[in-house]
């Protein structure tokens, strides 16, 4: 089996590097094709016209847009993407800052999606064919019409603003400190045994997670459903059932298991759509990620922000998506044999 | 009341997970009123070096990390702060001598002495023109240190009005010797002063954590711990003052201040600001440079309307670049509201329903009280004249970068913060086309602000600076609209100084029980 | 031959409509949608005042069922005295505009792609399968603010922005699909009677893998509604003064507290926008696939 995932991974991984490069060379020409002047934003009020030919230089604009892109590439593999404009920092130190939050929000939402859509889809596969199936099926429409940032809203509206139950802006209270580590409050708060600051940071993921997986249960639901359906034909489950086991015990030992491949399939498809989801998520809840850096980047018209961020994005999203092929395998009975 | 509700709902999630019960009296410390005071701010610092920027809206957050030279009072009195004394030397205004403190410690331990005056003000900025502390007090050449508390500014030009800018925007003092050791990149990292709290945590966007410094020259602040939480959405801000999870809130939008008055947990101050809401207009586009089209612009604006249905009648309409009441207001002059005399301006210059007159507003969103509503009212009332004006989010950022590099487009809607309330810091430096905030750059106008600049502070000078806000505003080179409204939102119980300039100064607050 | 490909296709409009007209999803779906559409083309008729009118003397008035509401406002002015209820009218048509232009434009450069993916294997259909793979490896959101940067605002980017984003939605599901019509009987019947490549693919192919085209297409207005909204909360859509209903949500915002139904009424909208073509498209994918049907019958 380890053969097989090997292979995976690894063919995954010689792919991923292709694709980041055209993908950063696309937004490095999308980016450039506005007809702003990066120039006019660094050089000082009373600039000269030396010393704006010589800024130009230093910033390399005075090269076509190609070998702009060569000196940037050349930049990123060592690590250095450039200074945002609005920030003034090293586009690193401001998404290596960011990051962990983006990634822990994204982990709880996923978590919490899942713990929605397992019993969801069960319940929805199991109430086919009766009169609640009209019901179930108008609940899932509904909630695949709500978009994530409504979602969004409407949890900061209710559970933040009208109840006052939770907190809705940032990872933390105010005068927590935010401990050095992985920089995922979670574990971290964890290690240290600090349990006020670990329930604090989990009170604030509690309404942005629930938003993000509010927006992406419906469908896992769904898939869920009709890939339980499609295994209930089966004939290893005809077998399991001439074998006298109970409807419930073939459910979950046998059809979950396999019903979970084309799952696991769509999430991993979809994982795009999780992220962006984090980009209006944590701007309507203040949450310092890349997602909030983003539009704030994108305001500010923060080209090297911007590129940075998108690389990142890209990176993260191949990663997973290799993540998600080695775990199709695990699962496949039918690929784990094959090896 | 919040606290005691967290505590009760922290005790049940303990007891829920089974946690020990030592966390159950972690919270009920919490109960207890602690020195700590977090206060949502909308906006973050843009650079940790505050000579670098002009950059009203976060000097709230230096003044308590650097402290000033100078202070503007509660009520708007220059008075003494790092520097003690300050005495001419000189009848032409060109030898400042200032003396400092004694005993003024940065947060290393470190005596802040006249070698750092120097460092901070001339020698960083002759090496790097891009500090804005260069643009700001333009004309010092040197500073000769007397003593390591007594030094002479020496300036090129006479500058009779220079003390009114050691209190305001770049004014700031920085330890040389830190700042040669690690360096500016060290330095943004881990920035010191000599101010009232130290900076114990910074997360960009997010939060800045300061910490009492206990051996401030001026005694230690009651407050211990100040969070300041960066919260730009305004709605975010207000829910953070009215669920109790901040303890002060400011610039709310006003409706919301408003509203927030009526609730008996929380303390609404709503107070003019030494701010003017006004339009810049850039005299470098084309299309400004005609009188006529600039009458219209102005002629078309109803400022008793903005003031009504966006501040409840409460932001006194402006005619001239000056507050109402500060030295050179001119109270019987009011600049007409007339659609008609607008329509007539523009057919002068051309326009009319066939050839619309198409401009563009750039407009903040959210960073000044009601910035996008009066941009979005503006367009509409243009629009009723026959002007078509695109109107464009813009972030402060940016608008400084613009501006300062005379790249605007367009027209823009700004608050002009002046909390000395001299006009040479209002029509003096909205209209001088040598420095780098004016929008408006006509080269005629420098013999004649120059003059101004000279002039020693007499009954003269002030009569001569209406006159130039009263041509400045029958030709629009600058549009004034209202005086800015702030706000400033706090649990009962903190009792907050309003400052003119908007300042929130935790080292000055008191708690009342 | 043509005969047996000709009743194929004409059976199996039969069917289609026959199942429409049975499914309660379909006919409730293109109700809501023919309202929306109605609103759109009819807005000037049927708003009650000018959207872009502001009455700065009469900002953040409720509805007219309160006792200090206007008949005039029949939902309430924003906080620049402008009608609610005509703005979330006049919303439609860029909410509509954008999702069907946008959708057309995807389904157009999808498809395309697709039958010559689908059609043609090899190295074409390994070209254009890296090209969608390379696409989606970017989050949609982060693709379409990063074009909005390059490309401004205004209503033809957001288009574009869209189209750009999710032809790619359109060409894997509907190259899959032409895999599966390309094997079918009447296709290799007419290669044999020699009929060329194209025609092949417009004749025999595009029209059975049309009513998939079709329920895509109403699927993905519902998107480009959402991505719009998306980008008009962002403050990257439209220009200030046309009403959109992104940007009511984000101005509603502010005013929750004093003023909760101007932000209510656009979500609604929105909403009920959105709900309506998913209906109608999942009902239509239900109805065209008799695998579903008979599956969903049960």
């Amino acid at each position: 089996m380890f053969k097989a995932l090997a292979q995976v991974a690894l063919r995954r991984l010689l792919d991923a590097v292709p694709t980041v490069f055209l993908l950063s060379i696309v937004v490095f020409v999308v980016l450039r094709a506005l007809p702003a002047d990066p120039l006019a934003l660094l050089l000082p009020p009373n600039a000269t016209q030396a010393d704006a030919a010589a800024m130009k230089v230093a910033m390399g604009l005075d090269h076509a847009v190609p070998v702009q892109f060569v000196f940037w590439l050349r930049d990123a593999f060592n690590g250095d993407l450039g200074t945002s404009i609005s920030f003034r920092e090293p586009v690193t130190t401001l998404i290596a800052n960011a990051l962990p939050a983006t990634l822990e929000l994204s982990i709880a939402g996923l978590a919490l999606a899942l713990l929605i859509s397992v019993p969801g889809g069960l319940w929805f596969f199991a109430v086919r064919g009766q009169r609640k199936e009209v019901v179930a099926d108008l609940a899932i429409v509904s909630m695949l019409s709500i978009p994530t940032f409504l979602w969004g809203l409407l949890l900061m509206l209710t559970f933040g603003v009208a109840f006052g139950l939770l907190p809705f802006a940032g990872r933390v209270d105010s005068d927590a400190i935010l401990p050095s580590g992985t920089g995922l409050l979670l574990v971290d708060y964890l290690i240290r045994l600090d349990w006020r600051n670990w329930l604090s940071a989990l009170s604030h993921l509690a309404l942005p997670a629930t938003a993000l997986a509010l927006g992406f249960s419906p469908m896992v639901i769904r898939v869920l459903r009709s890939s339980l359906i499609e295994a209930s034909s089966e004939a290893y489950v005809m077998a399991a059932r001439q074998r006298g086991l109970s409807e419930t015990r073939v459910l979950i030992a046998h059809m979950l298991r396999n019903a979970a491949l084309p799952a696991i399939t769509l999430i991993g498809a979809q994982l795009g759509f999780l992220f962006g989801g984090t980009l209006l998520i944590e701007s309507i809840f203040s949450f310092p990620g890349i997602g909030n850096l983003m539009v704030q980047a994108v305001r500010n018209h923060d080209l090297p922000l911007i590129q940075g961020i998108v690389l990142v994005f890209c990176i993260t999203t191949l990663l997973i998506n290799t993540l998600v092929d080695i775990l199709y395998v695990v699962l496949n009975p039918k690929l784990r044999k094959s090896s | 009341m919040e606290k005691y509700l967290r505590f009760t709902k922290r005790e049940f999630c303990a007891t829920a997970l089974g946690l020990p019960l030592s966390t159950l009296f972690e919270g009920e410390a919490l109960a207890q009123v602690s020195d700590t005071l977090s206060i949502a701010f909308p906006v973050d610092v843009q650079s940790w070096d505050p000579t670098s920027v002009t950059f009203p809206a976060g000097q709230s957050i230096y003044k308590c990390v650097f402290d000033s030279p100078m202070h503007y009072s509660t009520d708007q009195k220059l008075q003494p702060k790092q520097i003690k004394d300050r005495k001419w030397l000189d009848e032409a205004n060109t030898r400042l001598e200032i003396t400092l403190q004694d005993g003024i410690l940065f947060h290393d331990g470190s005596q802040l002495t006249m070698e750092d005056v120097r460092y901070s003000w001339i020698e960083r900025p002759q090496k790097d023109r891009r500090l804005a502390i260069g643009g700001m007090i333009p004309d010092m050449n040197d500073i000769q240190i007397v003593s390591p508390t007594k030094g002479v500014i020496i300036f090129s030009k006479p500058a009779p009005s220079v003390e009114y800018y050691l209190g305001f925007l770049a004014a700031y003092i920085i330890p040389k010797a830190y700042h040669l050791r690690v360096g500016n990149e060290g330095f943004l990292e881990k920035p010191i002063g000599a101010g009232p709290y130290k900076l114990v945590d910074y997360q960009r966007g997010s939060r800045i954590v300061l910490e009492a410094f206990d051996r401030y020259w001026a005694g230690v602040p009651s407050i211990k711990k100040v969070t300041f939480q960066i919260l730009p959405e305004p709605t975010a801000r207000v829910a953070a003052i009215e669920s109790g999870r901040v303890d002060i809130a400011t610039q709310l939008p006003f409706r919301e201040a408003v509203r927030l008055s009526s609730n008996s947990n929380l303390t609404s101050d709503i107070y003019d600001l030494s701010e003017v809401f006004l339009l810049q207009v850039p005299s470098y586009v084309e299309i400004y440079k005609n009188k006529d089209v600039r009458a219209a612009l102005h002629l078309s604006i109803d400022k008793q309307a903005l003031s009504k249905s966006f501040f409840n009648g409460v932001a006194k309409p402006l005619s001239v670049l000056a507050t109402s009441g500060s030295s050179s207001d001119v109270p019987g002059y009011n600049f007409p509201y007339d659609k008609a005399r607008a329509i007539a301006s523009l057919k002068k210059a051309g326009y009319d329903s066939a050839k619309p007159l198409q401009i563009t507003l750039q407009a903040t969103n959210g960073t000044y009280p009601n910035d996008y509503l009066i941009a979005r009212a503006l367009v509409a009332m243009w629009k009723q004249v026959g002007i078509n004006a695109t109107l464009s989010e813009i972030t402060i950022a940016k608008y400084l970068e613009l501006n300062h590099s005379q790249k605007l487009d367009g027209v823009m809607l700004y608050s002009w913060a002046n909390p000395t309330g001299d006009p040479e810091n209002f029509a003096g430096r909205i209209l001088n086309p040598d420095l780098r905030f004016a929008a408006w750059r006509d080269a005629a106008l420098a013999p004649r602000i120059a003059e101004l600049y000279a002039m020693k502070l007499t009954p003269q000078r002030i009569e001569a600076y209406k006159k130039l806000q009263i041509e400045a505003s029958e030709n629009s080179w600058s549009i004034p609209l209202l005086q800015t409204v702030g706000n400033v939102v706090s649990k009962k119980g903190i009792a907050v100084p309003k400052y003119a300039a908007g300042y929130i100064l935790p080292a000055e607050f008191a708690r009342r029980r | 031959m043509i005969a047996v490909a000709g009743r194929s296709i004409g059976t199996k409009i039969r069917d289609f409509i026959g199942a429409i007209q049975n499914s309660p999803r379909v006919l409730v779906g293109a109700l809501i949608v023919l309202c929306m559409i109605v609103c759109a083309v009819f807005a000037p008729w049927i708003a009650p005042n000018d959207p872009s009118i502001q009455d700065l003397a009469n900002t953040l008035l409720p509805p007219m069922w309160s006792s200090v509401g206007s008949r005039q406002f029949p939902f309430g002015t924003d906080a620049l005295g402008r009608c609610v209820l005509s703005q979330v009218i006049y919303g439609t048509r860029i909410a509509l505009q954008v999702g069907f232009l946008a959708a057309t434009g995807a389904a157009v450069i999808g498809t395309t792609l697709a039958l010559a993916a689908g059609y043609c294997g090899g190295k074409v259909d390994r070209a254009i399968g890296y090209l969608v793979d390379l696409w989606m490896s970017l989050p949609p959101v982060v693709l379409s603010l990063t074009l909005m940067v390059g490309l401004g605002t205004g209503v033809g980017n957001v288009i574009l922005s869209i189209v750009l984003v999710d032809w790619t939605r359109f060409c894997r599901v509907v190259r899959s699909e032409v895999l599966v019509v390309r094997r079918k009987d009447f296709v290799s019947a007419a290669r044999l009677l020699g009929f060329g490549h194209l025609r092949i693919v417009l004749r025999e192919i595009l029209p059975s893998v049309a009513p998939l085209i079709i329920t895509l297409f109403t699927l993905q207005v519902g998107i480009g509604v959402i991505v719009e909204a998306i980008l008009s909360f962002v403050g990257m859509s439209v220009p200030a003064d046309t009403p959109a209903w992104g940007m009511m949500i984000a101005d509603g915002r502010s005013d929750i507290h004093a003023a909760p139904w101007v932000a209510l009424l656009p979500i609604l909208a929105m909403f009920m926008t959105v709900l309506g073509l998913n209906l109608l498209g999942e009902g239509l994918r239900v109805a065209l696939d008799p695998r579903l049907r008979n599956r969903d019958a049960r």
